[in-house]
Order: structure tokens, then C-alpha cells, then sequence
């Protein structure tokens, strides 16, 4: 596979590198799945306080699961993984649902993952009713640009 | 672009992880204590947020943090734990948790700062009636704020006063939080 792949160089055939039958939620080490940042990484003690993993739902649906702290020294970390996600016709399910502290920076992340998607051809939508991220969405006044769902399976149909 | 892409350009400084935490309390509102007993006496009633009164005012706390984000939890946590000791709601708590790590990130996200080592001070003083936050570093030449940037509007929201500052070579941005008293 492609362990060593630059990440975030949006080659969008990132995507078809991707295995296929990863379980939801199954997490990335750097070795079992086709994108790594564990070289970029290295020296950093790995946070507990922040996890990001993709499950394929196939049918070019994908879920991407955040837990802990999505912050200015994390965000990056999930846009190297939504990045490749957003190809055409894919529809990518943001799982914020662990999401236990939200900044500028990742909401940042976000709205770029729904500009990529919406200039792209394909779906972005956030699962994440709790209050620590509608509090930052309603205080940047940038809810109405992400398409918000309920749960995962809501997102995922539609 | 309404939005810009993170700069991942920036590195964390991870060798560089000194953190620096230390208390002044005003000696004048403690004339009876001596450095060694108040010591245990603030530390019985820290925890304590049902006794706030108790505590000599004005207080300040001072956390200086090296220009790595990763550091930027440590002002989240200190935010918190006063907010806590303060009495704050539950909303206010988070609020005030956000908006310090707003305002730290308006220093750390600016292209080229920390490269020199400059540390972040983080200052909270406490009044009667207010909160008030101060972080200043040395000027980088690239720190300004941007209005029309999310993590501006937001900090704008969360507090009840935003002040903006470079001069003598450091920035400084100041946040005041009232304090009221709450209802339930």
C-alpha cells in the first residue's frame, strides 16, 4: 500500500488506495490503512485527548469518527484524513458525536471539508447535536453553511 | 478564501516544553500569613467553590507557555479551574475555556511566531466583578488580528470586552468576563 503517501497533497486517487472493507470505526494505526501521518508525527507523544478514524460504508460512503479535543494543535490531523476522502460522488459522515471540545481551528476544518465537498461533486455532513460544537457554530454564525444530521445512519442515508 | 487552509507549515516545539506556572497574591490582603502557612491555606480552599469569599482579592494566576499549540491545553484547563472556583455556570465555564484558547490561538496561528522561542504569558486576574485574561507575547511583526477571521468573531462573542494592543514591542490582548452572580 501507500504507507509512506504524502498526506494532505490532495491526490485524489488517494481514495481508490483505500481498503474497502475497513469496519466502521476501525482506527488507523499508519499501518493498516492507506494513508499515514505517523512520520509525520513522530517525536510527538500520540494524544490521548484526540482520536480520528475512517470506516468505509461502501458505495463511496465513508465515516469519519472524532473523539476528544478538536483543537489548533489537532485539527490538522483531521483534515489529512477528510482530505482524500472528498472525491467525486463520495458522501463523507463526519461522526463529531465524541467531540469534547471544538475551536476556530476545527471548525475550520469542517467548513473547508464542506467547501471541498460542495466544489467537488460530493457530500459532506456532520453528525454532532452536543453543545460543544452548536455553541462554537452559533457563535462563528457558520451553522448554516454544514449540512448537520441527527445521528450517523440519518447522514449516511441522506 | 473566506475561509484559508490550516498553515501546516507551522512545527509544535516539542523540546521546548517548559511551562512555567506561578501565583501572586497581592501581600496586602494577607498581612497575617506567612509564606509558609498561607500556602496550605490557599490550597484548602481552591477547591472550593461554595467559599470564594474567603479568598483574598485581588488574585492574579500567570501561565507562561512556550509557542507550541499543544501547550494551548494547559491555559484550557487553568481557564477552567478558576472558572470553576468563581462559581461560574457550566456554559460560562466553557465559554471562558474557549475563549482563551481563542485568543492563544490568534498568537500561535500567525506565520512565524514561537520561532524564537518566545513564551506566551497567559494572565488572570481576578476582580469583584469581573474576570480579566491577559495574553501578551513579544510583538512578532506578523500577529494582528483579522476581523473578518472566525476565531475573532467568535472571541468577540464569548467575552464582554476584547482589547488589542501592540506597543514596546508586545502584543497584548486583553478579555473581560463580568461576573454575575448565578441564579440557580
Amino acid at each position: 500500500m501507500t504507507g509512506n503517501t504524502e498526506a494532505g497533497t490532495g491526490r485524489p486517487d488517494l481514495a481508490v488506495d483505500r481498503p474497502s472493507e475497513t469496519a466502521a470505526g476501525q482506527q488507523y494505526s499508519g499501518q493498516q490503512g492507506s494513508i499515514s501521518y505517523d512520520h509525520e508525527y513522530k517525536g510527538i507523544a500520540p494524544m490521548d485527548r484526540f482520536a480520528v478514524s475512517v470506516g468505509d460504508s461502501g458505495q463511496g460512503r465513508y465515516v469519519v469518527t472524532v473523539r476528544g479535543e478538536l483543537d489548533l494543535a489537532t485539527s490538522d490531523r483531521l483534515w489529512i484524513e477528510l482530505e482524500p476522502l472528498l472525491a467525486p460522488q463520495t458522501v463523507v459522515v463526519l461522526d463529531g458525536t465524541e467531540i469534547s471540545f471544538l475551536d476556530s481551528s476545527g471548525l475550520r476544518v469542517l467548513l473547508q471539508a464542506n467547501n471541498r465537498a460542495t466544489s467537488g461533486g460530493a457530500e459532506f455532513r456532520l453528525v454532532a447535536p452536543q453543545q460543544a460544537v452548536q455553541r462554537v457554530l452559533e457563535l462563528a454564525g457558520t451553522g448554516d453553511h454544514l449540512q448537520t444530521r441527527d445521528t450517523v445512519d440519518e447522514a449516511l442515508t441522506g | 478564501m473566506l475561509f484559508p487552509e490550516p498553515d501546516r507549515q507551522s512545527k509544535s516545539f516539542g523540546s521546548r516544553s517548559r511551562t512555567k506556572i506561578h501565583r501572586d497574591i497581592h501581600a496586602r490582603n494577607t498581612p497575617n500569613r506567612t509564606a509558609g502557612n498561607s500556602e496550605g491555606s490557599r490550597a484548602m480552599h481552591e477547591d472550593n467553590p461554595a467559599g470564594p469569599d474567603r479568598l483574598p482579592r485581588p488574585r492574579t494566576v500567570v501561565l507562561s507557555i512556550p509557542a507550541d499549540r499543544e501547550q494551548v491545553v494547559l491555559v484550557r484547563s487553568v481557564a477552567g479551574h478558576i472558572a470553576a472556583r468563581l462559581g461560574l455556570s457550566v456554559a460560562d465555564l466553557t465559554d471562558l475555556r474557549l475563549a482563551v484558547d481563542e485568543a492563544c490561538g490568534l498568537f500561535l496561528l500567525a506565520p512565524g511566531f514561537g520561532v524564537s522561542g518566545e513564551l506566551l504569558e497567559c494572565r488572570f486576574e481576578e476582580q469583584p466583578a469581573s474576570l480579566t485574561v491577559t495574553v501578551s507575547a513579544p510583538a512578532a511583526t506578523s500577529v494582528e488580528p483579522d476581523v473578518d477571521d472566525i476565531g475573532w468573531i467568535m472571541l468577540s462573542a464569548l467575552v464582554d470586552e476584547l482589547t488589542w494592543k501592540a506597543e514596546h514591542d508586545v502584543a497584548t490582548l486583553t478579555l473581560v468576563k463580568h461576573l454575575t452572580v448565578r441564579s440557580s
